[in-house]
């Protein structure tokens, strides 16, 4: 059945302007045009010198923004996703395969400064080789489980692929904090820092091995920190998101790179006003950077209370301008590819609830928590009771799925103080996350509430201050360091409200 | 009211929820294009749940199982039976 003038839902207006329909003080004023809607703008892209001009434009945004190494390698993998679209998958696994060549350390590799107290014989070796040697031994790995995983689609590992890869993980790491001889325990860790770098790439393509379509291991590896980037956190997700968003035509392909044009602008005018926000915040007015004011906290020194908001407030805005840039950057190359990706970030101070923003914010790590922690959680447990059931699954999200992401993450604090230090060191991190499903949970159940009258203090100016006010506080324990203990963090905060000190 | 009325006015009301009030087809796209989000997925989800029976953690939950009308009839007639 299909409703009369049917159409698809209505689409999300493009940052910087107004929403459709709605003229606004601006009468409708967009600051970057809607080429993607204009017909003529779609048919030129879709020929061989619309391809190259749009491709032409990309790359020098990118030489500009980037450098020129950079914008020349994503170029040539860019052009070959353009003009061969029935092998773009393929193109997408030789671009990854080449950018990780070009940039074997993307990840943490802070283990280096911990090696001598890992083992006794990295002193004698070639570090880098080493470390390469583990990035091999795990996509060796990673070859034999996901083809196993293909061979065998209801398994533990298809179905729970985090339960799975999470018990591997902790035995291989009590292996190598307390189990190993010297030799092996060197080789463990070469192998959890990698591993753990693409832990959740793998959690993503062992989950996409249940359904029938499921990639071969080669279009998986494709999707491993592909090559238009992300960080431990798959953008846009696996495989299975990549073929439902991947342009079916040239007419698709054409709309995903004129909307991926569109993105980078906007990278560009959000790159340049955060760099008017920094050279005014702590040039000019000399507000010092969050750190600056916590470390002088710490130090039992610490600047004016209205200072430590100042810096607080700004610390804020950079956090949402690094973010937007970098995620649009990412979004931007993945639909010149031909993957109609959403946005990273989308619009997050226009989120009226505390779970608004979250979702907002950082929309790939929220999804990938709400994929293997939350959706398990939801239909496994409580089922009957779903204020219980919807507290549970976003505790499982927020709180403990957050947790592990970022206790895997920095695993090189294990090697560095020890697995119990480490633990305990995270005492900070784990107070951030208890708080923050806190204030989802309530967010959540406010909202499937009755709604009531609207009071002044309702209206969505107030509760997008509200919203702001709870991240911008937050921000004080979202610390993954082992620096200080809970006590300066919340010695910190009453500070802030001229209590203590 | 059928099953596809049914699922489509509960679509069409949670699409309101959102202040996207637009005509929509059966087949368009709900959760992929960012109309919906995950939390809206879950509305569906109970809803289905209390209206057809369907136990998720029997037939596995996936997004793309529920993300157009037409998924979630097609969902409903393979797993669903109307429970009043």
């Amino acid at each position: 059945m299909t409703s009369p003038a049917a159409s698809a839902p209505r689409a999300k207006p493009a940052p910087g302007t107004t929403p459709a329909g709605s003229a606004g003080l601006l009468g409708g004023f967009r600051l970057i045009p809607a080429f993607e809607r204009d017909p003529g703008y779609v048919t030129f892209a879709c020929t061989t010198a619309g391809k190259l001009y749009l491709l032409g434009l990309f790359g020098m945004g990118l030489a500009i923004q980037n450098g020129a190494r950079y914008a020349v390698i994503l170029s040539a993998i860019l052009g070959g996703a353009t003009f061969l679209p029935q092998h773009r998958r393929l193109v997408l696994t030789g671009g990854t395969l080449l950018w990780l060549v070009a940039n074997p350390f993307w990840f943490d590799w802070s283990l280096p400064e911990h090696v001598g107290k890992i083992s006794t014989l990295a002193g004698g070796l070639n570090l880098r080789a080493l470390y390469i040697t583990g990035l091999v031994g795990v996509f060796g790995f990673g070859a034999l489980v996901i083809g196993w995983a293909r061979r065998h689609p209801q398994s533990l590992l298809c179905t729970q692929p985090v339960l799975t890869l999470g018990i591997f993980y902790a035995a291989m790491l009590l292996f190598a904090s307390y189990g190993a001889p010297d030799g092996a325990r060197l080789a463990a860790w070469l192998f959890l820092v990698a591993f753990g770098a693409y832990f959740w790439f793998f959690a993503y393509a062992l989950s996409d091995q249940r359904t029938r379509d499921g990639d071969s291991v080669a279009l998986e590896f494709g999707t491993f920190h592909p090559f238009w980037g992300s960080t431990t956190t798959p953008l846009p997700k696996g495989a299975a998101y990549l073929r439902r968003i991947e342009a079916k035509d040239a007419q698709e392909l054409a709309v995903s790179q004129w909307k991926a044009l569109k993105l980078f602008i906007w990278v560009c005018v959000l790159s340049f006003c955060n760099l008017v926000f920094t050279k005014l915040i702590h040039g000019a007015f000399h507000i010092p950077t969050f750190q600056d004011a916590f470390d002088r906290g710490a130090a039992h020194a610490p600047y004016p209370v209205y200072v430590c908001w100042l810096a607080l407030i700004a610390a804020f805005a950079e956090n949402l301008f690094v973010t937007s840039v970098w995620g649009h950057t990412v979004i931007a190359c993945c639909r010149m590819a031909g993957f109609r990706a959403l946005r990273n970030t989308y619009r997050p101070l226009a989120a009226r609830t505390i779970a608004e923003f979250w979702n907002r914010y950082y929309f790939y790590f929220k999804e990938l928590l709400v994929e293997f922690f939350f959706y398990p959680t939801f239909f496994r447990f409580f089922k009957g009771r779903t204020r219980l059931r919807l507290a549970a699954a976003t505790f499982a999200a927020a709180g403990l799925g957050n947790m592990f992401f970022h206790f895997i993450r920095d695993v090189g604090y294990v090697a560095q103080l020890g697995l119990w230090r480490a633990l305990m060191g995270f005492r900070v991190y784990a107070f951030y996350c208890l708080v923050l499903s806190t204030g989802i949970v309530i967010s959540q159940l406010r909202n499937k509430a009755p709604r009531r009258t609207a009071r002044w203090f309702r209206a969505p100016l107030f509760q997008r201050l509200g919203v702001v006010l709870f991240y911008c506080l937050l921000q004080v324990f979202d610390v993954t360091g082992r620096s200080h203990p809970i006590s300066t963090h919340l010695a910190y905060l009453l500070h802030l409200f001229g209590i203590g000190r | 009211m059928d099953a596809r009325e049914a699922i489509r006015a509960f679509v069409k009301d949670l699409l309101a929820s959102k202040g996207e009030t637009a005509a929509f087809e059966d087949a368009a796209s709900l959760l992929l294009s960012g109309s919906l989000q995950s939390i809206d997925a879950v509305e569906i989800a109970l809803f289905l749940e209390q209206e057809y029976a369907i136990d998720f953690s029997v037939v596995g939950f996936d997004e793309a199982q529920i993300d157009s009308v037409d998924a979630i009839v097609s969902l409903v007639e393979q797993h669903g039976r109307r429970i009043s």
